[in-house]
């Protein structure tokens, strides 16, 4: 049997991690700086927003998000900032 | 790619993400404090932050100003000796419920019914939280906290009503919900000249929460969103109502003679009198001279 | 033009003294014996352009003169016993973070309320151990009211060059006396200032470890952006809790102090030369204690007498060669025996070392110290 740090090693390297969007033309996120309290993904009035596995930010649906700055004014990291102007948009679908 | 505004006023040696818990209101607090600095055009060699001890009090070390992290209790007075030393220099005391109403109670009235030009930035979580979660001034009655697991006997006390009857010129409240209305407050604070408080309620969910069950950060932030009722629309709620409400917006805006310019005017009646002093000994001084002159002739005349 | 002959209350010499040193910021609260000073100094200062507040308790003052101080200014307080007593976190502090600060401890009798209106020197080792942790102070002690005038301006020299706050103790005695003072041209008087720091502000080291310890200080408001804290802190000023980094910090307070103690530490030394006997007193004790020496003396009693000026750090060398030569020790204290223990400390083999004491609130008298030492035969 392998030890156990290459085999973690092994399934880190193979394994094909889910790219989680955390950039669009409205948003950037630090996700370094991120520390998975959620609120801006619960304060999304549009739904762009959902947790990863880790529970941090990402953009779900990056083309709902109206630039209104409710995530960025309300994050306490500082790890969201809105690039875009504001727009119209629609939600998100299971919003 | 455009920087955030609050990048170009943090410390860049500093370790970020900073050391406030996930969820805790404090970062939004600092961010619009940095927003106001940054709308009135504040030049950041003149912004002087003197903060406590206590969860509030880590902003200092984050923004790069002329920062000054005291001891638990006496911020207001350290701002108080530094702000008269050097008037000229804006002021903001950064301090927590506890750290400014329990141990530094005295200090906090008297700094407001002094009404020295200062800016308290008070974050009130009802709780202690660098030391753990104990109760706190502001815990209400039966809440919770390390100190009270079976609820809190005491009763609290309104910090804004507080520093208006102490004599503060200018009062607001605001929450780590009401962002854009925070912003506002604190410009208004920071252009009042005299002693400015903003209490802001900003949420613990590592201890105030948990002790008190109120769900997540968001959840936190959806309780003050739900409980505040903007002071112009009080009108609307019952006094019943209110009772389970709490005010935000300008509670208090008195402007009213402010300490250091009143000092000035001593020290204009002292030199002022200093001035006749000097003037009337020199008057008879030059008598005296005047005087000896005289005799001297007379006496070679005789 | 001669010097006047002033005839001047001790507590007014210390207000005197700040103006001449500099000084431009007092805050303090009322104490009785201290108040004197507060009430001088709320019209001297602003006759000169400086600043004055009543704070609300003592806690508040130290904590507006080290916000003075950090602005830049010569700041200073001046308590009795129990407002020293809540002043102790704040002088920590200003150990910590290298604020100069000038605190007068007028000293009546303790503890606790004690004996507001008496005199006593209760408060030596307070003065020294008052606050809390590890930490290096100065404290000076005069004699009369004319080394009060002339102890304000070195405590605020000492302050101002060490970046340390520096204890002015005076016996009530000596606070409340009056007595002739001929007051110098204060533009002869040579000041000290802190050093500013010269390097553009982005090169500015707040607290580096500089050969002598000692670091230029900015103001705030003057472009040096920087950070103090009580907290330990690195050479940023900012908190640390990597171990090299707590040492430096806390060798740094120390060996500012004791590697400059040369330069600080002041003594008078009397008849010592061929002395078997020595006399030690301090503040208003040693005048009894120089009289009765002298009519000794004239006895032809060979008896030396040693006063420490700076009573911290305690002039442990200059004593040690002199009571190397001697048999007997006598220390006159107007407290139950505190520097005693430290002439016990330089002194540890078989010498006699008695005490002097009186506590009952009067100043002690040379006849009692002439007896004693008659007893001891």
């Amino acid at each position: 049997m392998e030890e156990e740090t290459v085999q973690r090693l092994k399934e880190e390297l193979t394994q094909k991690t889910v790219e989680r969007k955390r950039r669009s033309d409205m948003l950037v996120i630090y996700p370094k700086w991120c520390k998975a309290c959620g609120i801006c993904y619960d304060l999304c009035p549009q739904g762009t927003l959902d947790s990863d596995d880790e529970g941090k930010v990402y953009i779900k649906y990056p083309e709902t998000c109206t630039g209104c700055r409710i995530c960025e004014l309300h994050c306490p990291d500082f790890a969201i900032l809105v690039t875009g102007e504001p727009r119209k948009a629609p939600k998100a679908p299971d919003k | 790619m455009t920087q955030p505004l609050v990048l170009n006023y943090l410390r860049a040696k500093k370790q970020f993400p900073h050391v406030w818990c996930p969820g805790c209101g404090h970062g939004v607090v600092m961010g619009s404090l940095i927003r106001s600095i940054d709308k009135l055009e504040l030049n950041k060699d003149n912004v002087v932050m003197v903060s406590g001890i206590g969860c509030s009090s880590r902003m200092t070390a984050y923004v790069d100003f002329n920062t000054l992290h005291t001891l638990h209790g006496r911020p207001i007075a350290f701002a108080t000796g530094l702000k008269l030393a050097k008037p000229e220099l804006p002021v903001i005391v950064i301090t927590g419920d506890g750290d400014a109403t329990a141990i530094g109670g005295n200090h906090f009235i008297h700094a407001a019914r002094r009404n020295i030009d200062l800016t308290v930035i008070l974050m009130n979580n009802n709780i202690y939280g660098m030391t753990g979660g104990q109760i706190s001034p502001t815990t209400p009655y039966g809440g919770r906290g390390s100190t009270a697991k079976i609820g809190n006997p005491e009763h609290p006390f309104d910090i804004c009503k507080l520093a208006i009857a102490a004599g503060a010129s200018f009062v607001a409240r605001s929450t780590a919900y009401h962002v854009p209305a925070l912003d506002r407050l604190i410009q208004q604070a920071l252009e009042n000249k005299g002693f400015s408080l903003v209490e802001i309620f900003s949420q613990c969910p590592t201890y105030e929460g948990k002790w008190n069950k109120r769900g997540d950060a968001a959840a936190m932030l959806k309780y003050y969103k739900e409980t505040a009722v903007p002071v112009a629309s009080k009108s609307r709620y019952s006094e019943e109502e209110l009772k389970e409400k709490f005010l935000i917006g300008v509670l208090h805006n008195e402007p009213k003679p402010e300490f250091t310019s009143e000092y000035e005017k001593i020290i204009e009646k002292y030199q002022s009198q200093l001035e006749m002093k000097n003037m009337s000994r020199e008057k008879v001084e030059d008598e005296s001279e005047t005087k000896k002159q005289n005799d001297k002739t007379t006496a070679t005349e005789d | 033009m001669p010097e006047k002959a002033i005839l001047m209350q001790g507590n007014e010499a210390c207000a005197e003294g700040a103006i001449a040193a500099g000084c431009r910021f007092f805050a303090g609260y009322p104490i009785t014996p201290s108040t004197e000073i507060a009430e001088s100094l709320s019209e001297k200062l602003p006759s000169v352009g400086g600043k004055f507040i009543q704070m609300e308790d003592e806690i508040g003052s130290i904590g507006a003169v080290l916000g003075a101080s950090v602005a830049g200014l010569k700041a200073m307080t001046a308590t009795s016993g129990p407002g020293f007593s809540l002043m102790q976190e704040g002088i920590g502090f200003a150990c910590m973070a290298e604020i100069p600060a000038v605190i007068i401890n007028v000293m009546r009798g303790g503890p606790s309320t004690g004996l507001p209106t008496k005199t006593s020197q209760g408060d030596i080792m307070q003065a020294r151990w008052g606050t809390h942790g590890d930490h290096f102070l100065i404290a000076l002690i005069p004699e009369s009211v004319k080394e009060s005038f002339y102890l304000t301006i070195k405590a605020f020299n000492l302050s101002e060059k060490y970046r340390v706050p520096v204890i002015l103790l005076l016996d009530e005695a000596i606070g409340h006396m009056r007595e002739k003072i001929f007051l110098p041209e204060y533009s002869d008087l040579l000041l000290e200032n802190r050093v500013i720091p010269m390097l553009p502000p982005q090169w500015y080291k707040p607290y580096e470890v500089t050969p002598d310890f000692i670091t230029p200080m900015a103001p705030f408001g003057t472009g040096y952006r920087y950070n103090i804290t009580g907290l330990t802190h690195d050479e940023m000023g900012f908190p640390t809790s990597k171990e090299n980094e707590i040492v430096a910090n806390m060798n740094k307070l120390r060996d500012k102090i004791l590697r400059s103690a040369g330069d600080i530490v002041d003594h008078e030394a009397l008849y010592t030369d061929d002395a078997n006997t020595l006399v030690i007193a301090y503040g208003s004790g040693s005048r009894s204690a120089k009289e009765a020496v002298e009519y000794l003396r004239s006895r032809r009693r060979k008896v030396g007498f040693f006063r420490p000026i700076t009573i911290w750090p305690f002039p442990e060398k200059e004593l040690a060669q002199i009571i190397k030569k001697v048999d007997q020790v006598f220390v006159v204290e107007m407290n139950q025996g505190q520097i005693i223990d430290v002439v016990r400390k330089v002194e540890c083999f078989h010498k006699k070392i008695f005490g002097i004491n009186r506590y009952d609130g009067e100043m002690i008298t040379p006849n009692q110290i002439i007896s004693k030492i008659r007893e001891a035969r």
